[in-house]
């Protein structure tokens, strides 16, 4: 046995387990720091720097100063700073692998601020999606296009319809043209002439004899008059509802081209609805941006409040945040969070007034925890803003029904600088301004809803530099710098990867008139030169359309002569046999 | 490399017992598969120092086997993962889930677990194999590795010297 065991082996290893000791007491401050910017990096996706980091044993607590996070979309800024963020550890359950945290303290809390040389990016944020480059102010065309390029390009849809409708009158006025020789022509006409003088001689000198073959001669020709009438009038309905559906063809041609006007003047020119909500043009692209960047945020924040755990019978599957595979975790006897920071107590210093609050139960397993996240902070005499509120509630107790909320109310906010549109058609930003903000959202992990009212005084709007081309930015400019306040809301409603923005705001009837007074003229001049442009392709067309109808129409003229002179002959007919002196 | 080689020569040529260099193997292999700073690891480091393996042999292995066991990752995982999720095993599981060392430990991380499940199985089977494998060496190729221009080379290098003066 003694040939199997060296006891001085012992000694040795005591020895090295304390040298790993000692290297951890020397060396946790750098350890620690490091391991809270690479976890930092992990989550944000950018350089996260500790300027120094400072653990304390007994009891175990840590101290991290100077913290700069590194903003992805800008490396050569800090989307966040903070002075100091100091923490006590509960031993114990740091030893079961809990990080649990009761309270937080961080102070000198800072945004946007500049970083002296760039950080490194891990992951690019995404590019601003589809949605948000057409929300970008477009203007409307100051230069239109002249009516001849247009319909180079244009196909004209009355030219066919003139055309399909001109084959058609032709071939009902061609069918017409047949049936006509179907009714009593000239000749008959005269025959029955002929027979009425007959039988008007015949009554002036009737003999008894004959008074029988004189009255079934004048009941023959009552007979033959009133059936070739009576197929007349047939003739003449037929023809009176052929030549009415004709006409509705001829009538539809004829309106054709304004319809192609209409069309093509929309789609090139200025119609009214290019001024319509001019705000949503105006403001859509900002809220739409500072929508997408909060999603954004939420979206690298989330490992910090909802865990995408998998249950697995009695068990949950986890992704951790940097080890290598995954964590089972098993049903404990007093449950508690991975981690959890029961409470952060958070404190901007301002130049001026003050600003602080608190977030209360962060942890990636509200599920074990069995509270949400909350948050609230507030602030006064700010050299930005009067006063301001944000209060929020994350909650994803049950993560197939979680409930996001926040509010924020600003007060007196002093705008100085803020864009609004970056278009290089007309840039707008506003200078100057007082605004009244209150925002109220939800997120159900599905749908976004949200509500945006904001109430500015004492404006000052910059558009567009003073080499802007074009008239009608040149009115907007000139219709903005006379705005002194307005109120606008904002409805947002939709997926986060597909939201409608709906901007109401007074300004809207205010830039509407200055777009429309100068693009009127324009407009005007545009449709009358496309109006004869049309006209000039058109008019031959359906003059010649409006002569087939005519010519079709006149058939229907010359039913009435048949009918007219069938009726006349019958007249005289029965006259004839009415004067007739019987001889008894 | 070269150095690594001459390093492991010289401890199949050396005096040391094969049952001591096949047990350092076998405890190299646990050590790499393990987490470094665990408390099986540390309980493997004290068997190694309490027992005579051989240090040089331990040393060289744990380097080499923790370099196979990052290619193994996702190996672990998987083993790890199956393991941890067994119904069957389910109430160990959750008993040793509530005790602080084996907490501490991370036994319910797949990788960790996968290490030391594949520690456990292929422990016997490397110190057995690895003991014939010695001995087979010394009694067939020594000899022949003894001439070899490397083996020269390196027995006549400071460091031999070094290693043989403490050794």
């Amino acid at each position: 046995m003694a040939k199997w065991i060296r006891w001085w082996g012992l000694i040795a290893f005591v020895g090295v387990v304390g040298i790993i000791l000692l290297f951890w007491f020397v060396f946790a401050d750098g350890l620690v720091r490091r391991a809270v910017e690479k976890t930092g990096a992990a989550l944000v996706g950018a350089e996260v720097d500790v300027k120094n980091a400072d653990v304390t044993f007994f009891p175990l607590g840590i101290a991290l100063s100077g913290i700069a996070v590194t903003d992805p979309a800008a490396p050569s800024s800090n989307s966040i700073e903070l002075a100091r963020v100091a923490f006590s550890l509960d031993i114990m359950n740091l030893l079961r692998r809990k990080v649990i945290i009761n309270e937080m303290s961080v102070t000198g809390v800072r945004f946007n601020t500049h970083r002296d040389k760039p950080g490194f990016v891990v992951r690019h944020p995404e590019t601003p999606s589809a949605r948000q480059q057409q929300s970008s102010l477009t203007l409307p065309a100051a230069d239109l296009p002249s009516a001849r390029e247009v319909l180079e390009k244009e196909q004209l849809g009355s030219l066919k319809l003139i055309d399909d409708a001109a084959a058609e009158v032709q071939k009902k006025r061609e069918a017409w043209q047949t049936r006509m020789k179907e009714l009593p022509d000239k000749s008959a006409i005269e025959a029955y002439r002929g027979r009425v003088e007959k039988l008007r001689a015949a009554s002036r000198s009737l003999r008894l004899s004959d008074a029988k073959t004189f009255l079934s001669d004048t009941k023959n020709l009552s007979g033959d008059l009133k059936k070739d009438l009576d197929a007349v009038k047939q003739t003449r309905s037929t023809f009176s509802s052929d030549y009415a559906s004709a006409r509705d063809i001829v009538d539809r041609a004829v309106r054709a081209p304004q319809e192609d006007l209409r069309r093509i003047r929309d789609k090139y020119g200025l119609s009214s609805t290019v001024l319509q909500n001019m705000s949503r043009t105006l403001f859509g692209g900002a809220v739409t941006s500072w929508i997408d960047s909060g999603f954004l945020w939420y979206g690298r924040l989330k490992p910090l409040f909802a865990a995408s755990g998998e249950k697995k019978g009695g068990s949950t599957v986890v992704k951790p945040l940097r080890a290598r595979g995954v964590d089972v975790r098993f049903r404990e006897e007093r449950p508690l969070p991975g981690l959890l920071v029961a409470v952060v107590k958070a404190s901007v210093q301002p130049s001026s007034g003050t600003f602080s609050g608190e977030i209360r139960n962060i942890t990636p397993e509200q599920d074990v925890l069995g509270a949400p996240l909350t948050f609230s902070f507030a602030g006064s005499g700010l050299e930005e803003t009067e006063s301001v509120k944000i209060s929020g509630m994350l909650d994803h107790i049950r993560p197939a029904s979680s409930t996001d909320r926040v509010s924020v109310s600003l007060s007196g906010y002093r705008a100085s600088g803020l864009p609004l549109s970056g278009s290089s058609d007309l840039p707008v930003t506003l200078q100057d301004g007082l605004i009244d903000v209150s925002v109220k959202g939800q997120y159900d992990g599905k749908r976004i809803s949200a509500h945006i009212a904001a109430l500015a005084h004492s404006v000052r709007f910059q558009a567009g530099s003073q080499g802007s081309p074009g008239g009608f930015a040149g009115a907007i400019r000139s219709a903005l710098e006379k705005v002194s306040s307005f109120s606008l809301t904002a409805d947002i409603a939709g997926t986060p990867e597909k939201y409608d923005v709906k901007v109401t705001s007074d300004l809207d009837r205010v830039l509407k008139e200055a777009a429309g007074r100068v693009l009127g003229d324009k407009a005007a001049a545009f449709e009358k030169e496309l109006a004869s442009a049309i006209q000039a392709r058109t008019g031959d067309k359906l003059k010649s359309l409006q002569d087939s109808l005519g010519n079709m129409g006149s058939l229907g003229g010359k039913i009435d002569g048949v009918q007219e002179q069938l009726n006349s002959l019958l007249r005289d007919a029965t006259s004839a046999s009415g004067k007739t002196k019987l001889p008894f | 490399m070269l150095s690594l080689i001459a390093k492991f020569l010289k401890i199949l040529n050396s005096e040391a017992d094969p049952s001591q260099i096949s047990l350092a193997i076998g405890f190299a292999l646990a050590s790499g598969f393990l987490s470094f700073f665990s408390p099986l690891n540390l309980l493997v480091l004290l068997v190694v120092f309490l027992l005579r393996v051989n240090f040089s042999a331990y040393f060289l292995g744990a380097a080499f086997f923790s370099g196979i066991a990052y290619l193994l990752d996702p190996l672990f995982h998987s083993v790890g993962l199956a393991v941890l999720t067994s119904p069957a095993l389910e109430g160990l599981w959750t008993s040793l889930y509530s005790s602080t060392v084996w907490r501490l430990q991370r036994f319910n991380n797949s990788v960790v677990m996968g290490g030391i499940v594949l520690s456990l199985l292929l422990f016997l089977p490397l110190v057995l194999a690895s003991n014939v494998l010695v001995r087979k060496y010394r009694d067939h190729i020594l000899v022949w590795v003894r001439k070899t221009r490397l083996m020269q080379l390196f027995t006549a290098s400071k460091l031999y010297s070094l290693y043989e003066k403490l050794s």
